[in-house]
């Protein structure tokens, strides 16, 4: 039964990642392409952790400190999976769509809980082994590695993402708590979400300072790990020493915790999946409504799904956080950026030129629209039987992107611009470049969702995260921003000065604009009377 | 009111709808039944226009959802099968929403929302978000959305489900009231009883295909709709 269970789960799993809903007429091709793409992401992070683990493995060797290179890495393996899973435990857990049917079944509800919580382990196991793995091959390759220890590295990987599991089962459960007695849950988890991954990306940037002080510090560091991290300390042990002893420990150190985790939310596990979502209820008062024209509304709509889900404005969302802080980030600390430029001696032009590229590329990110038509889902019957012309239906997605991104790019790009000291010309296309390709990338990421709809999902996330419109913007983003970058850098830069490449390109984004615009208004209806089958 | 002129629509090599004609007077509740993927979902959502069609015509007063829908969708009323809407609304939002896209003036929209709320009894809940709704208040809140810009053509599949014995029966009401007022009603259901009472004229569907349409009188005659409706069936089996 069990089996079962974890084999449904694992399937639902897959076919939400991989397939492509609808009759489409390049499902393989496009199976084929988010398969690739895959690939090549986890390729280049297991690259990049094996290039911070070649960093750390000889300093750390050489002071007697093996233990600490593989605690180290599995510090960073649980990390990684505690932060992928906190915001997957609770709707994995505690939301998923067939608690009914599966709580009206003769299983335990003990079995359901862990059937889902085996779901997380295997998706746990999936990113420690992308940290562990490159830390495992570089010691192989520089100090060898006995067969015995691999059985003791398939040990401690198969355990470590007990614990991260327990942890973010255990704040799940909060979440679920929480979320039964607020009404501005969406706001808390977003404001939650945001500052962990700022707090993530603050620590990204001081990784080489970070790297350097590891190296540094090594043997105090490692002092304060094996006093405060007991588990950590007896994982690099168990590995870097073939230490058995060191290995039992570790092994109760994550399988206990979880199995503690389990007993406790098997007992509250009814009263979690039944508890009534939602404040408790408000009786309507009739007040004045406001009124609003048809595209008003359907902006409105747009803009209320957006701030009412999470998942929604993180991803989609993810570059309008950046650009806001690129700038505030660079007045506050000039330090950043200021010994580069003169280090380097860097043109201003050239300056100007990265800047509003980097403010273009942060907003090509923004890929609101891309995935608004897949998230009607069900409820697509409501715009297609009301009055509405497809034109009016799919450019209100695209204002809505507009509205929440252009204000941004142009406020952030000018602000950029001014921190940088840029002269008229570029703090004007610093401005202007950004909030035209906020504009291309709103338009754009309709008629790709448009081609590319995805509606058999479960939850939001499913539509957000893993439509293949999605991929396929964020491709298009990086390719209208990169590819004339690159053009004018390597051909265009002896002809063309930077203000005038600048100029022709903002002409082209406004012609693009133009173009999809009239194709989105005037030739959208069969493409978008098709969706409905 | 409404004219379906030999509508087909196939789904790959499988005819879902064929060559089906249904014609409509204003004034008449006319039901629509037939078994489990007889086509009764797919004519009327082609009627609605969320769904293309391969050969046949559709009007609607007139206009022809294939060339003029928007005129078509003003006249018309849609209730789905399932009252999927949007969750991240309240319900007045909701309702506001679709006021907006009919550009209901601000006084006329106040008071038919207090109107069918109380009707419905949902005017409390309101102020909930649609996630929280149970089915049955979703389906009350679709029909509500539905009623607010007085449509001519009121157009539901299966609309009792899930919906109280007295919202069913203020449906009802509802429904009479729109034909006694020069409107008319098409749904789908598959309770014959209803249907008996309630319709003035009925099609029978079958794979697709017509198999029986008229008044009341003329389909069942003096046996009841159910046994008309099972020997047609068996008939066919």
């Amino acid at each position: 039964m069990l089996k079962a269970l974890i084999k449904t789960r694992l399937q639902m799993a897959w076919q939400a990642a991989f397939t492509i809903g609808g009759r489409r007429k390049h499902r393989k091709q496009i199976q084929a392409l988010i398969m690739v793409l895959m690939l090549v992401g986890v390729l280049s992070l297991c690259g990049m952790f094996g290039l911070f683990f070649s960093t750390l493995l000889a300093p750390f060797s050489q002071a007697g400190l093996g233990w600490f290179y593989f605690a180290l890495a599995g510090v960073t393996a649980f990390t990684l999976c505690f932060v992928s899973s906190i915001f997957m435990a609770q709707p994995l857990l505690f939301q998923a769509r067939d608690n009914d049917l599966l709580l009206s079944m003769p299983i335990p509800p003990g079995m359901i809980l862990f059937s889902r919580m085996a779901t997380l382990l295997f998706f746990n196991l999936l990113i420690t082994l992308l940290v562990m793995l490159p830390a495992a091959l570089i010691w192989a390759a520089q100090a060898g590695m006995g067969l015995g220890r691999w059985v003791f590295f398939a040990l401690v990987s198969l355990a470590l993402p007990f614990m991260a599991v327990a942890l973010a089962s255990l704040l799940g459960w909060g979440l679920a708590v929480i979320s039964t007695r607020l009404r501005q849950k969406s706001l808390l988890i977003t404001l939650f979400s945001v500052a962990l991954l700022l707090g993530y990306f603050a620590l990204m940037t001081q990784i080489n300072h970070l790297l350097a002080t590891l190296i540094q510090k090594g043997q105090q560091i490692a002092a304060a790990f094996e006093r405060a991290l007991f588990p950590a300390y007896h994982l690099g042990v168990a590995l870097a020493e073939a230490d058995g002893i060191s290995l039992a420990l570790f092994l109760l150190c994550a399988l206990v915790p979880f199995a503690l985790v389990w007993l406790v939310l098997r007992r509250f596990f009814i009263a979690i999946v039944t508890a009534n979502p939602g404040a408790s209820p408000r009786a309507y008062v009739e007040q004045p409504l406001k009124t609003a024209s048809p595209t008003r509304a359907l902006i409105k709509k747009e803009l209320r799904l957006f701030s009412q889900t999470p998942t929604y404005m993180l991803n989609s969302g993810f570059g309008l956080i950046f650009m806001l802080a690129l700038p505030v980030v660079l007045l506050v600390r000039p330090d950043v950026l200021a010994p580069l430029l003169s280090q380097y001696d860097i043109p201003v032009q050239l300056v100007g030129l990265t800047a509003v590229g980097l403010m273009c590329l942060l907003a090509a990110s923004t890929l609101i629209s891309a995935s608004s038509i897949s998230l009607e889902g069900k409820t697509l019957w409501i715009v297609q039987s009301l009055p509405l012309s497809p034109g009016q239906v799919l450019l209100s997605k695209a204002y809505a992107h507009m509205v929440l991104c252009m204000p941004v790019a142009l406020l952030s790009g000018l602000g950029l611009g001014l921190v940088l000291k840029l002269p008229p010309v570029y703090l004007l296309f610093s401005a202007l470049l950004p909030a035209l390709t906020a504009a291309f990338m709103g338009l754009a990421g309709v008629l790709i969702n448009l081609k590319l709809p995805k509606f058999d999902w479960n939850t939001p996330t499913e539509a957000v995260k893993q439509g293949a419109s999605v991929l396929v913007a964020m491709l298009v983003g990086f390719a209208v921003v990169a590819l004339p970058a690159a053009l004018y850098l390597l051909v265009l830069m002896e002809h063309l000065s930077p203000a005038s490449f600048m100029a022709l390109f903002a002409l082209t984004l406004l012609l693009l604009c133009a173009l999809l615009h009239h194709w989105l208004k005037h030739k959208s209806a069969r493409a978008f009377l098709a969706l409905g089958g | 009111m409404l004219k379906i002129n030999q509508l087909t629509k196939t789904y790959g090599d499988k005819k879902a709808v064929d060559d089906l004609s249904i014609h409509i007077n204003p004034g008449e509740i006319y039901g629509f039944i037939g078994h489990n993927g007889a086509g009764k979902t797919t004519t009327i959502k082609a009627c609605c226009g969320i769904l293309q069609f391969d050969q046949g015509e559709i009007l609607i007063d007139g206009h022809s959802i294939k060339t003029d829908p928007l005129a078509c969708k003003r006249l018309l009323a849609y209730i789905p099968d399932n009252p999927d809407l949007y969750e991240f609304m309240t319900g007045i939002k909701y309702l506001n929403f679709v006021a907006d896209i009919f550009q209901i003036p601000r006084e006329p929209r106040q008071e038919r929302i207090r109107r069918w709320a109380e009707a419905f009894e949902l005017t409390d809940d309101l102020a909930q978000v649609v996630s929280a709704y149970s089915h049955g208040m979703k389906q009350k809140l679709a029909i509500i959305s539905a009623l607010l810009h007085d449509p001519r053509l009121f157009i539901m599949d299966e609309p009792f489900t899930g919906l109280d014995p007295k919202a069913s029966y203020t449906l009802k009401q509802i429904m009479r009231g729109i034909c006694d007022e020069g409107g008319a009603v098409f749904f789908s259901t598959h309770v014959l009883e209803v249907a008996e009472k309630l319709c003035d004229k009925v099609a029978i569907i079958r794979r697709g295909r017509l198999v029986k349409a008229g008044t009341m009188e003329a389909v069942k005659g003096d046996e009841s709709l159910e046994e008309v409706f099972l020997e047609l069936e068996e008939g066919h089996a």
